[in-house]
């Protein structure tokens, strides 16, 4: 009796005991202030004082494409960097030198270019502006609104104006000095659609370097980049993926992912869009037609590289179909990526590897 | 006879401790066990109401008023109080010390998905001994307010 009383007092504070010798736990570390983008991460650490340390570092990330990306106002006069988007907008043709860091993230928006066959070009800036302006414009801006025809038509009109140059940005670096040059009269840059990815893998790359395990980091609603999860047996993410004709709260998601160590960008139409005959106008335009082209609702892209996965997701949005499964025939297997379509008649065709995707039960 | 009484009698008391153990340790288990790590909301209610007043969202770091306590006109405040800073949500409890209602004042954290009840005023204060839970309810009598768990499958949407 007394063996058995004695073993059980024995479990009993072994269980307790061994709740209690876990090292660290997750914090949580979040960002308002950089590229229009909530910034949350959960990350594991040994105490708050190592969270904060790690704080200053991601932080530090996120402003720095933060500023050097910036279309829309020049550099403050005490930024340590040379140039950022908006001054290289105001200097085509010019030799203009540039940070390491922007001629680094320009190079790999380069790179998708031609791994895309065009379909992802940052040098479209001024088309993709037409297309904001008609959405967001402060005074008559359409969102989620029929635009009038002739509003529509002027658009097109001014689009059509616009005449699109191939290949024009030159990158060179001499004696360790990086410099750029758009070959254009008129182009310019937007790297909306892959500098906050770019960022958010240069903070995974981070993370992995100390070696830690656990967190997860949500850009925005369209990316994310998981470890594993601590709470979670196997340490899985459930991520589950936003309808994009959602009509109430019962309908908020369409299905739902099973994944850990990887990254996962959604493009989308229904965020921010216009309405014309029925067609959903974005802010995802293809550099083949000027259009934003009416496809697909979302393309989910999963894969290593948050930057890449950005940019890729992009320029899958503007290719039909069989393009697309052309593209996916030559590139899947080599970059590792996975591609959940949801098409503009609502089916569903999935591009899997090794991820679980289930659709929700209708 | 006496001798016998006195074997049964520390059977008892070691069947009885033995009971104690084990209920002792499910209730550990139990505290340990519940909801580990995968609550994903932490709803506030009020009274008898099965409508939470107040969501803590740990997954989009957000705290919810779904609507305002009623609280009498005498009582010159509008309940529930959130301070984002703070991170504390405060409402009216039932207790009255001199015909005054009582706060009850819960603290949350995002990143460790936790709740402490912080401040109350209670005959026995058992809700703010509970101290800090990460998954077991928080209930505060006789205030009449309590904070439960929820799970929602998925940790993110994108």
């Amino acid at each position: 009796m007394k063996k058995i009383f004695l073993s059980f007092i024995l479990i009993t504070s072994i269980l307790m005991l061994s709740a209690c010798t876990k090292p660290g736990s997750m914090f949580s570390i979040s960002f308002f202030d950089y590229m229009d983008t909530f910034v949350s991460i959960n990350v594991f650490a040994e105490d708050q004082e190592t969270a904060d340390e790690y704080k200053v570092v991601i932080e530090d990330i996120y402003k720095t494409y933060h500023e050097l990306s910036n279309n829309y106002e020049p550099l403050a006069a005490d930024s340590e960097f040379k140039e950022n988007i908006y001054t290289i907008n105001q200097k085509n043709n010019q030799l203009i030198e540039i940070d390491e860091a922007l001629y680094v993230l320009i190079q790999k928006a380069e790179e998708v270019r031609v791994l895309t066959d065009g379909y992802f070009d940052i040098s479209i800036g001024e088309v993709v502006n037409v297309w904001k302006e008609l959405l967001i414009d402060n005074a008559d801006g359409y969102l989620f609104s029929e635009v009038p025809n002739e509003v529509f038509q002027a658009v097109l009109t001014e689009v059509n104006l616009i005449e699109l140059e191939e290949d024009v940005i030159e990158l060179t670096t001499q004696d360790n000095r990086y410099y750029i040059q758009v070959k254009s009269t008129h182009a310019q840059l937007d790297l909306g659609a892959i500098s906050k990815g770019y960022a958010t893998q240069l903070v995974v790359d981070y993370l992995k370097e100390l070696k830690i395990k656990y967190f997860s980091i949500s850009a925005g609603s369209s990316s994310i980049a998981v470890g594993q999860n601590q709470a979670r047996e196997g340490g899985i993410y459930n991520v589950s993926l936003a309808n994009p004709l959602k009509t109430d709260s019962t309908n908020r998601t369409y299905g739902m992912i099973y994944v850990k160590d990887i990254g996962v960008t959604t493009s989308g139409d229904y965020e921010q869009y216009a309405t014309h005959q029925n067609l959903r106008y974005h802010h995802i335009v293809s550099p083949k037609t000027k259009l934003p082209m009416q496809y697909y609702h979302t393309i989910t892209v999963l894969g290593d590289d948050l930057g890449m996965l950005d940019a890729v997701s992009t320029a899958l949005f503007s290719m039909n179909t069989e393009t697309l499964n052309t593209w996916l025939n030559t590139h899947q297997d080599a970059l590792n990526l996975e591609v959940i379509q949801f098409n503009y008649d609502a089916t569903i065709v999935t591009h899997m590897i090794t991820t679980v995707f289930e659709e929700n039960p209708s | 006879m006496i001798k016998k009484m006195s074997v049964k009698n520390k059977r008892d008391i070691l069947l009885v401790t033995l009971l104690f153990t084990i209920l002792g340790g499910i209730f550990i288990l139990f505290r340990l066990f519940a909801f580990q790590g995968e609550a994903s909301v932490a709803n506030v209610y009020y009274g008898n109401s099965n409508e939470p007043i107040v969501s803590i969202d740990f997954v989009n770091y957000r705290v919810i008023k779904n609507y305002d306590q009623n609280v009498p006109n005498s009582y010159d405040q509008i309940y529930p109080i959130i301070d984002e800073t703070a991170r504390t949500i405060t409402l009216l409890g039932d207790y009255e010390l001199s015909g005054i209602r009582q706060i009850v004042v819960i603290q949350y954290h995002y990143g460790n998905k936790t709740v402490e009840i912080i401040q109350e005023q209670s005959p026995n204060k058992i809700c703010s001994r509970e101290g800090i839970s990460s998954g077991w309810p928080l209930i505060c009598l006789p205030n009449r307010v309590r904070v439960e768990f929820d799970t929602n499958p998925e940790d993110f949407t994108v």
